[in-house]
C-alpha cells in the first residue's frame, strides 16, 4: 500500500519541472501582453537593430521594439494557435477514424487515403495545405491541423476497432441504438483517453510545425508576430547584430520541451495508474451489455463469435458447423428488431452464399 | 563455426510462418507477386499525389492567375494568360493534359518567372538531395550504435544512470527543431567563431552546419527506437539460446539481435528520411542552400502555382519511391513484413 503511495508521489513529483514550466506558459500566454505589451510595440527608431544592451537585454528590432518583450508577448499568439490547430486536427481526425472504423465501405476508402497521407512528411502536408487555405494566422491553423489529422485518424481508427469488436458495442447494437449513439455513448468515451494523451503531445509539435511556417513566411503576417517571425527577423540580421536570435530560439525549445515532458509524464501517470479506479470506470461505460454479461459461459462465447464481425464469423462457420447451426437464429432475432445493424447481420450470415 | 551459422537460417520465431501463407506458390512467383503488388500501390498513389496537386490549384479561392499577376493587370493580359495555360480548357481536359505534361517531364511554366519549372528542378533538386542523403546516412550511423549500445548496457535494468542520461539528451534533442538548431550553430559557429562558410554549398565545409541541424532530432529519436527494439530482442530466447550454444559475442549480435531490430528501425528509419526530405526546406532557409527549399516558401507568397505543383510533386514523389523501396528491402531481409499478403 505504501509502496504504491511512494510510486504516486513519484510519478506526481516526476512532473514537477515539466509542470512548473507550462505553468509558466500558461501564465505568461494570459498576462504577458497586458505587462509587456506596451515594450513590444513600443518603437524607439534611435535604439533600432541594438545588440544585446542592459536597456535591452536581447536586443532590439528594426523599429527600436524589444526584443524580450516581444518574445514573451508572442507566447499567446505562439500557444494559442497551436492549441487551435491541434484541435482542428484532432478533431478531423478523429472524425475521419471514428468513419473509417464504424463503416466498412466507407472505411476501407479513408483508411487507403489515411495510408497515403501518413507517408507523407508532416511539413510537406502542411505547406500543400498553406497554399490551399492560404498564407496568416488562419491558414497555418488549418494548415498544420489538416497535417495531423492522419496521425489521428489513424489512432482513432486503432482504437475503436478494438471497442468496436467488444461485447457491450454489439450489445447496444442489437438492442437496435442508432450508429450515432453507439459511437457516442460507447466508442468516444472508451477511446478518449489515449486520443487526448495524443493530442497533448501533440501541442508542442504543432508549436514547432506553425513556428516553422512563420519562419517560412507561412504563417502569421505582420503586424502580428509570432516566436517563428521573431526568429526568421533575427536570423536575417544575424552578422550585423548576433544574439537577436537567442530568445525566440530559446522559447521555441522550451515549449516544445515542455509539451514533451508533460505528455511523456501525463502517459507514465496513465499507464502507471492503479487499476481499480481504471476498472471501475471502464465497468459504469457498458452498462447496456450488462444482459450479455449474465449470460452463461458457453452461449455468451458463440453469441460473441456471431455478432462480431462478418469475416470472423466465416472462419468460424469453417472451424465449427455446430457454431453456425446456433448462430443465424440468434441474429435473425437481432435484426427482427429493426435496427440498422440487420443488413450487415444477414451478411454475416454463413450459410446463404450472398457474398458482397 | 560456419555449421554454427548454418543452424538456423533465419534467426527467431519467422521460420515456422512462412510456410502458412505460401501456399502452393514459388518463390519466384510469390516474389514477383510481392513486388508487383508494391509497384500498383506506388503508381496508385503517385496518381493521388498528381490529383492533388491538380485539385489544389482548383481548389484555390479566386482566381490564382490574377492572383498571381496581381491586382493592376487589365483583363486581357489574365485571359491571355489563362489561354498559355491552358486555364480556359474543360476541366477533364485540363487534367489529362497536366498528368502527360507531368509523365514526359514537363511541369510547366513558372507564371512569374516565365522558366520553366523542369529545369528549375533539375539543378536546384540535386542539392536538395545531396543534403538529405549525408544527413540519413549519418543518422542511421549514429542512431544504431548508439541504440543498441545502450540497449546492451541497459538490459534487463541495469545501469540506471546510463538509462536516465540517454534518455535526457535524446529527450532535449529531440525537442530541438532543425531550424532552431540550425540558427543556434550559425551563430556559434559562423558568426562568433567563423569556423563554417555561412551560406551555400560550394565549398565540403558548407555540408556541416546544414548536415548537423538535420541529423540531431531523428538522430536522437531513431535512437530510442534502437534501443526499445533491441532490449526486445535482447529478452528473446533465439538469443538466450546463441548465448547458450556460446556463439561468440560479435556474432551473436551480428547474426541474431542485428536483423530482428531491423523492421521497426528500417520502418521508422524511412518515416525519418521523409522528414528529412521535408526537413530540408527549413533548413535551407536558413543557410541559403540553393536547392528546392528556398524556392518553394518564395514561390508560395508569390503564388506561383506551376512551381509549387512541380515541387510539392518531386518531393512528395522521392517520399513515395522510398517507401516502396525500404518495403521491398525489408521484405527480403525479414520474411515476416511480407506475411500478410504472400
Amino acid at each position: 500500500m505504501s509502496a504504491s503511495t511512494n510510486r504516486h508521489l513519484r510519478l506526481l513529483l516526476g512532473g514537477g519541472a515539466p509542470l512548473l514550466l507550462l505553468l509558466l506558459f500558461v501564465f505568461l500566454s494570459i498576462f504577458a501582453p497586458t505587462i509587456w505589451g506596451d515594450a513590444a510595440s513600443a518603437s524607439n527608431v534611435a535604439e533600432a537593430n541594438d545588440g544585446i544592451s542592459a536597456a535591452h537585454l536581447m536586443g532590439t528590432d528594426d523599429l527600436g521594439r524589444d526584443i524580450l518583450a516581444r518574445t514573451l508577448v508572442a507566447t499567446r499568439q505562439s500557444l494559442v494557435l497551436a492549441v487551435l490547430a491541434t484541435l482542428v486536427g484532432g478533431c478531423v481526425g478523429v472524425a475521419i477514424g471514428l468513419v473509417s472504423a464504424m463503416s466498412r465501405r466507407l472505411g476501407r476508402a479513408a483508411g487507403a487515403l489515411i495510408n497515403v497521407l501518413l507517408a507523407f512528411p508532416a511539413l510537406l502536408l502542411a505547406i500543400f495545405f498553406a497554399v490551399l487555405f492560404g498564407i496568416g494566422s488562419v491558414g497555418s491553423v488549418l494548415a498544420v491541423g489538416a497535417s495531423f489529422a492522419p496521425g489521428f485518424a489513424r489512432i482513432t481508427q486503432t482504437l475503436t476497432a478494438s471497442v468496436v469488436a467488444k461485447e457491450y458495442v454489439e450489445a447496444s447494437r442489437v438492442l437496435g441504438k442508432r450508429p450515432l449513439y453507439v459511437t457516442f455513448r460507447h466508442v468516444l468515451p472508451n477511446i478518449g483517453e489515449p486520443v487526448i494523451l495524443y493530442a497533448m503531445i501533440h501541442i508542442g509539435t504543432a508549436v514547432l510545425a506553425l513556428s516553422g511556417l512563420s519562419f517560412l513566411g507561412l504563417g502569421v503576417q505582420p503586424p502580428v508576430f509570432d516566436w517563428g517571425r521573431l526568429l526568421a527577423d533575427g536570423l536575417t540580421r544575424i552578422y550585423v547584430t548576433p544574439g537577436v536570435a537567442v530568445a525566440p530560439a530559446i522559447a521555441i525549445v522550451l515549449a516544445g520541451l515542455t509539451f514533451n515532458l508533460v505528455g511523456e509524464w501525463l502517459s507514465d501517470v496513465v499507464a502507471g495508474r492503479d487499476s481499480p479506479s481504471g476498472a471501475l470506470r471502464r465497468d459504469r461505460i457498458p452498462a447496456a451489455a450488462a444482459p450479455a454479461a449474465d449470460e452463461p459461459e458457453p452461449p455468451a462465447a458463440r453469441w460473441s463469435t456471431c455478432v462480431t464481425s462478418g469475416s470472423s464469423t466465416r472462419r468460424a462457420a469453417v472451424a465449427s458447423p455446430a457454431r453456425s447451426v446456433t448462430c443465424p437464429s440468434r441474429c435473425a432475432r437481432a435484426s427482427g428488431s429493426g435496427s440498422s445493424v440487420s443488413r450487415g447481420r444477414a451478411r454475416a450470415r454463413p450459410h446463404p452464399p450472398s457474398r458482397s | 563455426m560456419s555449421d554454427h551459422t548454418r543452424v538456423e537460417p533465419v534467426p527467431g520465431p519467422a521460420s515456422t510462418k512462412t510456410r502458412v501463407g505460401g501456399g502452393q506458390r514459388g518463390p519466384a512467383l510469390r516474389w514477383t507477386l510481392f513486388i508487383g503488388r508494391r509497384l500498383v500501390r506506388l503508381v496508385v498513389s503517385l496518381l493521388v499525389l498528381v490529383t492533388a496537386t491538380f485539385v489544389m490549384v482548383q481548389l484555390i479561392p479566386g482566381d490564382p492567375v490574377q492572383a498571381a499577376l496581381g491586382d493592376q493587370a487589365t483583363a486581357e493580359l489574365v485571359a491571355l494568360r489563362r489561354h498559355e495555360l491552358g486555364l480556359d480548357l474543360p476541366l477533364i481536359e485540363q487534367y489529362l493534359r497536366y498528368l502527360g505534361g507531368v509523365v514526359t517531364g514537363d511541369f510547366g511554366r513558372s507564371i512569374v518567372t516565365e522558366a520553366p519549372v523542369a529545369d528549375l528542378l533539375a539543378t536546384r533538386f540535386p542539392n536538395t538531395l545531396g543534403l538529405a542523403a549525408p544527413a540519413f546516412v549519418l543518422v542511421i550511423l549514429i542512431a544504431m550504435p548508439v541504440g543498441l549500445l545502450t540497449a546492451v548496457r541497459t538490459r534487463g535494468g541495469q545501469g540506471r544512470v546510463t538509462r536516465s542520461m540517454f534518455v535526457n539528451v535524446t529527450g532535449v534533442l529531440n525537442s530541438i527543431p532543425d531550424y532552431v538548431l540550425g540558427t543556434l550553430l550559425t551563430l556559434v559557429f559562423v558568426v562568433t567563431i567563423p569556423a563554417f562558410p555561412a551560406a551555400g554549398n560550394e565549398e565540403p565545409a558548407a555540408y556541416v552546419l546544414p548536415v548537423l541541424a538535420l541529423v540531431a532530432a531523428p538522430a536522437a529519436s531513431l535512437a530510442r527506437i534502437v534501443r526499445v527494439e533491441a532490449l526486445k530482442v535482447l529478452d528473446a530466447e533465439y538469443v538466450r539460446a546463441a548465448k547458450a550454444r556460446r556463439l561468440p559475442t560479435a556474432l551473436r549480435y551480428w547474426r541474431h539481435v542485428l536483423p530482428n531490430m531491423l523492421t521497426a528501425s528500417l520502418t521508422y528509419g524511412t518515416m525519418i528520411l521523409a522528414g528529412l526530405i521535408a526537413g530540408t526546406v527549413l533548413v535551407e532557409n536558413v543557410f541559403g542552400w540553393p536547392g528546392v527549399g528556398t524556392v518553394i516558401s518564395q514561390s508560395v507568397i508569390q503564388k506561383d502555382y506551376p512551381l509549387i505543383q512541380g515541387i510539392l510533386l518531386v518531393l512528395g514523389a522521392v517520399v513515395l519511391i522510398l517507401n516502396m523501396i525500404v518495403d521491398v528491402v525489408l521484405g527480403v531481409l525479414d520474411p515476416r513484413s511480407r506475411m500478410g499478403e504472400l
